[in-house]
């Protein structure tokens, strides 16, 4: 539903144009027809829009489009704009394309051209255009001496953002970018969160796409997280650390303990950042371990880490039984050698659990003197 | 004769076993070295260490020595410790920027530091023979990108293993640098604010214009915060708004002219105040430059001038505040650390105000806080997420660059610095406030880490563009002259009022009863963006802005609900995370402050709390809002 009705209309053939911009890149959205709306988006000029899911060949949803028709400058000495802007799963913007009948005009009237159709094509794809903190009565000098062209009319453009603007069409391309990149973008996403479903999942993680797949991880619900696990952790070798750091950060309780999310985990350890190893160290504190994991985390004490070398220990003394009692003697081993001194109420319980064996008991007087 | 020399043998070995027995140890915050060179302080992780620190911010050139001279008290071996770290170390990256050397009376020990280490931590430097007197030491910066040092120990004791846990080391500190057990008495105020940014400053000028005893303490050895030289934020949001069209005046006062003024101006061409500026700008069109421009830019003196101005305020820069004292509900005393000497200072007060935008005063006193967003099903809020998160806006590490008419060159960076190639670099000669990272985590607990990943992005990135990229010649002649490494903060904990000011509040209008500054900036949240081929953590970010109507802001968010004598001023006032978006713009929380300081003028004159300011004088807070408190001199 358009709430605004257009008022004028300068035909023109632009089927070149319009094919040009449909080459602008290779999403592949499939016809307009079989479309279904997702919801409806009142934009800050109070054009209520409709936004329609679009899907691939297979039937997944690929992305949203939506017919815009909106005023541009609030006098209306300007030609209210009509395109049809595109945008992925994330509510990123994707292209635009111009009506046939209703091309985009600039001052006079005077139609946009194919370079004008591919500049807006760049400024709507910028996330942080010069104008980004400007009002629309902002973009101009109204102090009258009118040297420049601005949409319909005539005043001065603001310097600064004249190379973010096609040129006598500001207020153009101020309300198509906030139209393609603003508040809409939020309730794209929550409407794609709301869809994942098994087989968007596998969409978005073959997509490659590094925005999906943060997206994934950052939204998918428990029971997918057990269902992907083994995909999810092994998206990791495509990124640095950051992406671990996250999985980790998100990763339910329960999956933690999963052979699959452990083995990849420590075998990663090496090489995972500081803040993702200390994320990861944390997770394990309430956990219990193998020994050959635990051994794996005593090699790990270095006198240079005062930090994971506490959560180290406080993971051994949870995990503090009979059974391990050679790894807690390398353990107490390490901390004389390394000199390294134990928080206190991990020494008390490491003291406590010494009493129970009587090398482990020797090992943890020498470790009082040399905590002293 | 002969048993006498036995007597006197027998005495000089004893008094030289007393004299072995008693080791030496001196330590030295690195802090203090009373001649810094090139190197510069950095406070803003004393919430985690309790120190400050002492880097070389050379942006790739190294910085001129600091240093200090000791007084050596016994001649003998000393074993040297530097507590310092490998700041690359934590993304397992090799090259270790950050390198230096200790030198002894100009003799480099043979130890390089800031080689490993992701933690703080001492790293051992060998020993050496000093004799007793003055002994010089050098810190000799050999890279120019950011190595660090907290603190040196040179001791005798062969046995020392200096302390690295934060409650033995700051014990040991106290000790060796023989501070008193208590805070040394720094005053008894009406009003005592922590935090000198501009909502920190506008609320201590307005208290103490209006007969207040003032105390304005602020971590840095400037005032502004975001708004000063050291950040480069300019300041944004309209002032003198309607309904107190006077608020806006102290503001206007401290702050310079830049992209708004110049704005305000162009709407009234004609007026005298809008001349002025133009003619300003016309001097110093660089001027126009908001953020990310010449140091100058700032007006850093022009907010001292006016704070040291004031009889009745009392300035306390280098002060880190992380200890307060409560009685019941109210807080009695805070308790400041320099950043400089360790020293430690007590400030008793009737009303404080949390200016630090981070809450910490709040913190430190119990009062109820949020961290991150709330869900849609606590707030309603339109953008609010579906579930709580720990999301924030992020810091920003601004960098600028200057056209210069010969060639310069950059050095490598590759082993260490974030990598960029041609599709994920870009060719931009300024790093404004999208240069912004952090968004995931701690904004307190990790914020070297935060500022440190700003800084490796945008070594990084320059380093691709000057020496690598396909543009690189059209860069042959750019020099990178600015790079932040205080970190423009955005969100950290909000403290909780009578009132949490929500979005719907602000976008349907809702008229509260107690309405005072007025808040413009449209709700403008900051999301990190993605890359496509850029594999590590996000460094940019978008702005998603939803533009609004003037809005009127309820006192009740600008006090604690349940802390008696707290005000807030600043980012971490009373509002969602979605709210947060309008208010945290540096000209509305200067009006913040100016009411802040109004209303602790109405709790002394009627001995009440913040509360009891809305509750029963509020008449009187609007009286005052009425006037101007800020005397601009157009």
């Amino acid at each position: 539903m358009i709430l605004k009705s257009i008022k004028h209309r300068a035909y023109i053939l632009i089927a070149p144009i319009i094919v040009g911009m449909c080459n602008m890149n290779s999403v592949g959205f499939q016809s307009f027809d079989d479309q279904k709306i997702a919801f409806q988006y009142l934009t800050s000029d109070k054009v209520l829009l409709d936004i329609y899911e679009h899907y691939d060949s297979e039937g997944l949803l690929e992305g949203y489009t939506s017919h815009i028709v909106t005023p541009v400058c609030e006098d209306k000495l300007c030609l209210e704009a009509e395109v049809k802007i595109y945008w992925d799963l994330l509510g990123n913007f994707i292209k635009f394309s111009p009506i046939a009948e209703n091309p985009l005009t600039k001052l006079d009237h005077i139609p946009f051209d194919s370079a004008d159709y591919q500049k807006l094509h760049k400024i709507l794809s910028d996330k942080s255009p010069s104008f980004i903190h400007l009002r629309r009565n902002e973009l101009i000098n109204n102090d009258g001496d009118g040297i420049e062209g601005v949409d319909g009319i005539s005043s001065a453009t603001v310097a600064g953002v004249k190379r973010d603007m096609v040129d006598g069409a500001i207020f153009t391309c101020y309300t198509l970018w906030y139209i393609a990149n603003g508040g809409i973008n939020f309730n794209i996403q929550e409407h794609t969160r709301n869809k994942i479903n098994n087989e968007l999942i596998i969409k978005m993680i073959r997509s490659g796409n590094t925005k999906s797949h943060y997206f994934l991880i950052e939204n998918i619900k428990v029971t997918h997280f057990e269902l992907f696990i083994n995909e999810l952790v092994s998206m990791n070798l495509e990124y640095d650390g950051f992406f671990i750091q996250r999985i980790i950060n998100k990763i339910p309780e329960s999956l933690i303990q999963s052979p699959l999310a452990q083995d990849f985990l420590f075998s990663h350890f090496d090489e995972i950042e500081y803040s993702s190893k200390n994320e990861f160290l944390q997770k394990l504190e309430s956990i219990q371990l193998q020994k050959e994991q635990l051994s794996f985390l005593v090699k790990h004490l270095s006198p240079a880490n005062t930090g994971l070398n506490q959560l180290i220990i406080k993971i051994l003394c949870n995990n503090a039984d009979a059974e391990n009692i050679d790894v807690l003697l390398e353990l107490f081993e390490s901390l004389i050698k390394n000199k390294i001194k134990v928080s206190g109420s991990s020494y008390d319980q490491l003291i406590a659990t010494g009493d129970q064996h009587s090398k482990l008991k020797r090992l943890a007087r020498k470790m009082g003197n040399t905590r002293k | 004769m002969k048993f006498s020399k036995l007597i006197l043998s027998v005495s000089i070995c004893l008094i030289s076993l007393v004299a072995f027995a008693e080791d030496e140890t001196i330590f030295l915050e690195a802090e203090s070295f009373s001649d810094q060179g090139g190197w510069v302080i950095d406070q803003q992780s004393m919430d985690v260490m309790q120190s400050a620190y002492l880097m070389a911010h050379g942006l790739g050139v190294p910085v001129a020595d600091a240093n200090t001279t000791i007084e050596v008290s016994s001649k003998g071996k000393y074993h040297i410790w530097v507590r310092t770290r490998d700041w690359t170390s934590p993304w397992n990256v090799t090259g270790s920027p950050g390198r230096f050397q200790l030198h002894v009376d100009g003799q480099p020990l043979e130890t390089t530091f800031g080689t490993e280490g992701a933690e703080w931590h001492w790293q051992y430097g060998g020993d050496i023979r000093l004799k007793p007197g003055q002994t010089k030491l050098s810190f000799h910066d050999m890279t120019g990108f950011n190595g660090r040092c907290d603190a040196i120990i040179l001791t005798t004791d062969k046995n020392l293993t200096p302390p690295n846990q934060l409650e033995e080391l700051s014990a040991f500190r106290r000790k060796h640098l023989r501070f008193p057990n208590e805070p040394e008495d720094a005053g008894e105020y009406d009003l005592v604010v922590v935090g000198g940014g501009i909502a920190g400053i506008c609320s201590a000028v307005s208290a103490a214009r209006l007969g207040l005893k003032v105390a304005l303490i602020q971590n840095r050895p400037v005032l502004g915060g975001n708004g000063s030289s050291e950040v480069r934020v300019g300041l944004s949001g309209l002032i003198y708004q309607k309904p107190y069209t006077n608020l806006g005046s102290l503001v206007d006062e401290i702050g310079p002219v830049g992209h708004w003024k110049f704005w305000e101006a162009r709407q009234d061409s004609n007026a005298v105040r809008s001349k002025k500026i133009f003619e300003a700008i016309r001097k110093n069109p660089e001027k126009k430059e908001h953020n990310a421009g010449l140091a100058s830019n700032y007006d850093d003196d022009k907010k001292l001038k006016v704070v040291q101005a004031e009889k009745n305020l009392h300035l306390f820069l280098n002060t880190h505040v992380f200890d307060a004292e409560k009685k019941g509900n109210r807080i009695v005393a805070v308790t400041g650390r320099s950043i400089v000497t360790g020293k430690e200072f007590r400030f008793k007060g009737n009303l404080f105000v949390d200016c630090t935008g981070d809450g910490t005063l709040g913190y430190l006193v119990g009062a109820d806080l949020r961290v991150g967003r709330e869900a849609k099903s606590d707030t309603g809020e339109p953008r609010a997420p579906v579930q709580a998160d720990q999301l924030v806006m992020g810091t920003s590490v601004q960098w600028n660059s200057a056209e210069e008419s010969i060639s310069s060159s950059f050095p490598d960076t590759k082993s260490w610095a974030v990598q960029f190639n041609e599709q994920t670099s870009h060719k931009a000669t300024k790093g404004d406030w999208d240069w912004e990272t952090g968004a995931h985590r701690d904004q307190i607990k990790e914020i070297e880490f935060i500022r440190d990943y700003g800084l490796r992005v945008a070594f990084g990135n320059w380093d691709f563009v000057k020496n690598q990229s396909a543009e690189k010649q059209k860069f042959a002649n750019r020099k990178l002259t600015w790079v932040a490494y205080i970190g423009g903060k955005r969100e950290s904990r909000r403290l909780l009022g009578d009132v949490i000011l929500k979005e719907q509040d602000i976008l349907e209008a809702k008229a509260y009863d107690d309405g005072t500054f007025t808040t413009t900036w449209g709700v403008d949240l900051h999301f990190p963006i993605r890359t496509n081929g850029f594999k590590g953590e996000e460094f940019q970010s978008r702005a998603d802005i939803q533009e609004i109507e003037p809005y009127q802001v309820p006192y009740r968010c600008l006090y604690s609900r349940n802390v008696d004598n707290l005000f807030m001023a600043g980012r971490n006032i009373s509002v969602t995370h979605v709210a947060l978006g309008t208010v945290r713009v540096q000209r509305t929380t200067g009006m913040m402050g100016e009411v802040i300081g109004m209303a602790a003028a109405v709790c002394k004159r009627n001995d009440t709390s913040p509360r009891g300011v809305y509750e029963k004088f509020f008449s009187e807070l609007q009286k005052l809002m009425k006037q101007p408190i800020g005397n601009p001199r157009w």
